[in-house]
């Protein structure tokens, strides 16, 4: 269990975090801007900087305080740091990587080769597992990146935007990779993001950060639904109440209104629904895709927000979508047209 | 053809054949001088030469002493220039002035400046001389001469090289469990090696190249401080074809030296590309 609290002055703010703990085998989300005082927060718990005033705890050990003059060095924490540009040593093998620090802890050579291994079939690596790093791809990157840092087994892992490096389409898969490696290591995990998705799907817990203080923590339902720090589903014009119904096949459908959205949750009873307009698709013609919710409707406003285009259309209740101008013109978008509304059933975000 | 279509091909002509002038005689400025060395002497005066007592004994001190300042200037300037490259202390800038300094410095104003230091009444020196020890005009001059006027030449490249290594690899490798020292000789160094060693070259050619310094604070007794340089000026009124053969040395060694430096630079830029 991870308990800090620290003051640190930055250049344009205050870093004063009273209040920051990790259960043992948690995974907490720090969510926040741009220089909101994020990555320095991890620099801190790892000890890669120091503060000025506070005490941090990690199992019981103390690791910083302030009052007792302690500063425990980086490199006797047992903290993993995974960086946002994962940092992979470039002189050295995939293998290398993993095994680094084992070797530089001076375990057995049988237990460096079996723990590396182990990681290394584990991550589906084993094609590459003697190449240098810098012919890897982003995705075998991220993967080599969170096996070197599970290595040594830490008592806590740091992950410094895991997935902001990648491609979009590697992001959703590494997405639900990442969640499950997490949860079977079963280390306590401090993930660092600026995206509510990552913290949605990856996080026990959700603390927002805002000019170097933490302003709320909950879990990721209670954090979307927050009023203040809701983000973008705070503006979110797609909420609506429904209730769920499970049918016989074991496929769940939340009844808003009128209509049967397609969503994927365990809760029952009567929900809150959010749809994101950036996920949602617009067409002319049906779509024959994966996505499985798809409904007709009429066009019953479009508003341009300067950069991008919010499109309303009246499928039973009313969506709003999120188009470029590019998008509205290629379509021929009109009022009163009539178009189809298309979205998956994971973009459909259900909280109590 | 319109005549501003045809002026502007002339005029572009003019361009080439000016541009084309240029270069041409700049470079036959800078390899007449060296190719007129070569046509000096025949390949048999050349082997004469260069086993001829004055050039070996020139030649094994030239070798000596610009290795030992070489490493000298690797133990000493190492730890400077990673701290300069890593560290913004007060001042930093000023450090960096005072170890670029003798780049730009005259050899001479080294070698005067170093008599006036090292010198039997110098002021370090007059303190060594009580315990009888000179370094004036002794083969320790030299090697001082050497780094004093060389060490910029490995400061600069590695702090650069340092400078060029992103901190992350080293605050990974902290965070992995390896300490400051470990992280230096397991990730900062070999990534900072062909850079660091081009550094190192350039420093070796340069204390092989050194004369005035030399000549001011150590002087030019044979075997002692005579030094390939200084061997090339004293043979050149006895015998001029030691003299020759041993500026031909120097020119192919000085090539070579910079032909690794260029081979080393860019096969660092493609690994880690």
């Amino acid at each position: 269990m991870l308990e800090a609290e620290f003051t640190r002055s930055l250049r344009d703010f205050s870093m004063e975090v009273d209040n920051l703990i990790v259960h043992r085998g948690e995974t907490l989300a720090l969510i926040g801007e741009n220089g909101s005082g994020k990555s320095t927060t991890l620099k801190i718990l790892s000890g890669l900087m120091k503060p000025e005033t506070g005490k941090i705890t990690l199992n019981g050990e103390v690791m910083y305080d302030s009052a007792e003059k302690i500063h425990v060095d980086p490199e006797m924490r047992n903290i993993s740091y995974m960086f946002q540009s994962y940092a992979l040593f470039p002189h050295m093998t995939v293998r290398e990587n993993i095994a680094y620090g084992l070797v530089m802890r001076k375990r057995p050579k049988e237990e460096v080769r079996a723990r590396t291994d182990e990681l290394i079939s584990r991550m589906g690596l084993e094609q590459i597992a003697d190449e240098p790093v810098t012919r890897l791809s982003g995705g075998q990157r991220q993967r080599t990146a969170l096996a070197r840092s599970l290595a040594p087994r830490p008592a806590l892992l740091l992950l410094d935007e895991p997935l902001a490096a990648l491609d979009v389409k590697t992001q959703e898969s590494m997405r639900r990779e990442l969640a499950s490696v997490i949860k079977s290591e079963n280390i306590p995990c401090i993930l660092v993001t600026h995206s509510i998705v990552d913290a949605l799907s990856i996080a026990d817990r959700v603390s927002v950060i805002k000019q170097g203080k933490i302003v709320a923590t909950g879990t990721p339902e209670e954090i979307v639904r927050d009023p203040v720090y809701g983000f973008s589903v705070s503006e979110n014009p797609n909420m609506f109440r429904g209730l769920v119904h499970v049918r016989k096949t074991g496929a769940v459908c939340i009844k808003i209104g009128v209509i049967y959205v397609r969503a994927v949750t365990t809760l029952s009873g009567v929900v809150n629904v959010a749809i994101r307009p950036e996920e949602l698709i617009l067409s002319r013609e049906k779509l024959a895709s994966s996505a499985i919710n798809s409904f007709e409707g009429k066009i019953t406003e479009i508003r341009s927000t300067g950069l991008e285009v919010l499109v309303s259309v009246d499928i039973g209740i009313i969506l709003a979508a999120t188009l470029t101008p590019q998008s509205v013109e290629r379509l021929a978008l009109k009022k009163g047209e009539s178009v189809f509304v298309t979205f998956k059933a994971t973009a459909v975000h259900v909280f109590a | 053809m319109t005549s501003a279509a045809g002026y502007h091909r002339i005029s572009r002509i003019a361009t080439q054949v000016l541009t084309g002038g240029l270069i041409l005689l700049f470079l036959i400025f800078i390899s007449v001088p060296l190719v007129s060395l070569f046509t000096r002497v025949g390949i048999e005066d050349l082997l004469y030469a260069i086993t001829s007592e004055a050039a070996i004994n020139a030649l094994c001190l030239s070798a000596v002493t610009a290795v030992i300042s070489t490493i000298i200037v690797i133990i000493f300037g190492t730890p400077l220039a990673y701290i300069n490259a890593r560290i913004p202390y007060r001042g930093r800038n000023i450090v960096d002035t005072l170890t670029d300094l003798p780049i730009i410095l005259p050899p001479t104003v080294a070698g005067l400046a170093l008599l006036m230091a090292f010198g039997a009444n110098g002021l370090l020196g007059q303190y060594f001389s009580i315990f009888g020890i000179r370094i004036a005009f002794t083969t320790t001059a030299v090697v001082l001469a050497q780094i004093f006027v060389a060490s910029p030449f490995y400061l600069r490249q590695a702090r650069s090289s340092f400078e060029a290594i992103d901190i992350e690899y080293e605050y990974a490798s902290r965070t992995l469990g390896a300490g400051p020292l470990k992280t230096l000789f397991k990730v900062t160094l070999p990534l900072a090696f062909g850079s660091l060693l081009s550094g190192v070259i350039m420093t070796f050619a340069r204390a092989l190249g050194e004369f005035g310094a030399t000549m001011m604070f150590a002087g030019n007794l044979a075997g002692k401080t005579q030094t390939m340089p200084l061997a090339i000026y004293s043979e050149l009124q006895s015998d001029m074809s030691i003299s020759v053969a041993l500026a031909i040395l120097l020119v192919v060694f000085s090539f070579g030296i910079i032909l690794i430096v260029k081979y080393l630079g860019a096969r660092e830029m493609k690994k880690y590309a």
